[in-house]
């Protein structure tokens, strides 16, 4: 396993933010906190997508309440 | 010998013959599937004694005999029945001098023995009554039978207890299967909600009240809106989930009935028709037993997929009988104008003629539920669904397999979840920190695990409106990734997206704990 490691955008000098906590881990991964928000970013119409399917979900169709159940 | 008790040792045989009536043969009884059902359970759970109460005073069938079987042209009898299984042998002489010595000793020893009672209605048709009987063992604590509660059934001035959830056959005068379906549920929702138990014929007729397109009386079965008609009548609120490719039907099966709240399930039994059956149990292993839960949206890695089989009381079959887990949905053969898309489907004990078992197609379950909880599993969902993006990337970034992590989400009393937290692992500043503040009664738990070990916790206000925030607690555990989730939450540059992903509340609330 390894630990996040936020490494700065160049505007922001490059600074290495290292902010694993010291537990057992094998190497860091430096990743760039731009492209991080990027991937996050990336992922938004998805989870709106899934928010609205989720919504949809609570949907109940007038059919539904009419059904008998009788068997 | 007494007129009014018979002790029998434990056989089919003498299993349909004690249910029997003069409407009903022994030999008309074993006919049925449900005799056979019932006698494969008493075995199963090792019945060795049969001690009969000949004259038997039922408080339901008493009710449907005075709104239906008294007024019949054939002389129905008021009196049922009841049939008591005991897991040791009892001989006659042996029982009678318990009755007439009271020994603690010899009381409990018959308690432990105890599984239960089944009373048998003096009808043609639908002769099981009233049936309380011992649930199967745990089987290492796969089998869980949640919707159970206790009953006591005094014998001769012998205090006899049993933990189950009672059952009974539909007679189709005064109770189809939904009624009958409601009525189990009802008897577990009066102990945890503190509402009412009305009979069989007292649901039909409440069901029925304002719109009825067949006459109430015989029951032929229940709409979906009489239903939820039924369930207000008791006070509760029925919560009607219909079925979507998107819907995680096993886990939110789970969420209620976990807590002792019974669903009633409607499927499509292919070929037989719709038919509503009563869910108060589940087995659950140590690995999954799927990968997914939905054919459509998010798959959020909920404790589901650990589940295998759910324990239904069906009244076409018996209590606590076994509901397999097919997914994805088989497709039926049955076609009807109103298809939901449900992503499960069952196999239950229906057969066709050659024999080959049948699917049991989810169409809508129905929750009886207190008033004030008004949080849906759909809606904390929601919130698991924009906090697993985060969880996502973290995994992702720190190379750990996502299929190691799992989300359990729970209905619970808040104030058994404070027991358990007490008696759990945290820190006891952070046990302190959330049990000396106050909950609201019911909550949701929402609990994510990797490889069992948990990261964070969320609690859910149940009681709080759709629209409204309502997570009020986080805990987070010092994790492995305890670090990660922080440097990730608290990271600047990824403020506005991480507010977009989570909401600024959501995210206020998850960093302030950290």
């Amino acid at each position: 396993m390894v630990s996040l490691q936020f490494e700065g955008s160049t505007r922001r000098g490059n600074l290495v933010k290292n902010l694993s906590s010291g537990h057992d881990r094998d190497r860091p991964a430096s990743v760039d906190a731009d492209t991080l928000n990027a991937e996050l970013s990336g992922k938004l119409e998805q989870l709106h997508q899934d928010l609205a399917s989720l919504e949809e979900a609570k949907n109940v169709p007038q059919e539904l309440m009419n059904l008998t159940f009788s068997f | 010998m007494s007129a009014y008790y018979s002790v029998l040792p434990f056989t089919d045989a003498n299993l349909h013959a004690s249910i029997s009536n003069p409407h009903c043969s022994a030999a008309e009884f074993q006919e049925k599937a449900k005799a056979k059902y019932l006698a494969d359970y008493l075995a199963a759970v090792g019945a060795r004694t049969i001690i009969i109460e000949n004259e038997y005073v039922d408080a339901d069938y008493l009710d449907d005999y005075s709104s239906f079987y008294a007024k019949c042209f054939i002389p129905y009898p008021k009196l049922c029945k009841r049939l008591h299984f005991f897991s040791s042998d009892i001989s006659e002489a042996d029982f009678s001098s318990r009755i007439g010595n009271r020994d603690s000793k010899n009381d409990q020893e018959l308690n432990n023995a105890y599984l239960g009672f089944v009373v048998a209605r003096p009808l043609p048709e639908a002769v099981i009554g009233r049936t309380i009987l011992k649930t199967y063992p745990p089987d290492g604590g796969r089998r869980n039978y949640t919707c159970i509660k206790r009953y006591s059934a005094n014998l001769f001035g012998i205090e006899l207890v049993v933990e189950s959830l009672a059952f009974q056959e539909q007679d189709t005068a005064l109770a189809a299967c939904a009624t009958v379906s409601l009525w189990s549920a009802f008897h577990k929702t009066a102990e945890i909600f503190n509402c009412t138990a009305p009979t069989p014929v007292a649901i039909t007729r409440a069901a029925s009240e304002l719109v009825s397109a067949t006459r109430p009386i015989p029951s032929f079965g229940l709409e979906v809106h009489q239903i939820c008609r039924a369930i207000r009548h008791v006070g509760l609120e029925p919560e009607v989930i219909s079925m979507t490719k998107q819907l995680p039907l096993v886990s939110l099966l789970f969420g209620y009935v976990n807590m002792g709240v019974p669903v009633v399930l409607g499927c499509m039994v292919d070929g037989h028709g719709f038919h509503a059956m009563t869910i108060v149990g589940y087995s659950i292993l140590p690995s999954r037993v799927r990968d997914s839960e939905v054919l459509q949206g998010p798959n959020m890695r909920l404790e589901g997929l650990r589940i295998n089989e759910f324990y239904a009381h069906d009244d076409q079959t018996g209590p606590f009988s076994r509901l397999e887990i097919v997914y994805p949905s088989a497709n039926p053969v049955q076609t009807t104008t109103f298809v939901p898309q449900a992503p499960i489907s069952f196999i239950g004990s229906y057969k066709d003629p050659q024999q080959n078992r049948l699917g049991l197609f989810p169409f809508v379950a129905i929750v009886p539920i207190y008033n004030k909880i008004r949080l849906r599993f759909m809606d904390v969902s929601e919130w698991i669904t924009r906090l697993n993006q985060v969880v996502s990337l973290v995994l992702n970034r720190t190379g750990t397999p996502e299929d190691r992590m799992e989300w359990q989400l729970r209905l619970v009393p808040s104030n058994s979840y404070k027991t358990r937290l007490r008696a759990g692992a945290l820190p006891e500043a952070s046990k302190v920190a959330v049990l000396s503040k106050p909950h609201p009664r019911f909550i949701w738990e929402a609990t994510l695990l990797l490889d069992d070990k948990q990261v964070v916790q969320l609690l859910f206000d149940a009681t709080a409106m759709q629209k409204s925030f309502p997570i009020y607690e986080v805990v987070w555990t010092k994790h492995s990734l305890h670090s990660d989730f922080a440097a990730l939450l608290k990271e600047p540059a990824l403020k506005v997206t991480l507010e977009k992903t989570l909401t600024n509340r959501f995210l206020e609330m998850l960093t302030c704990k950290l």
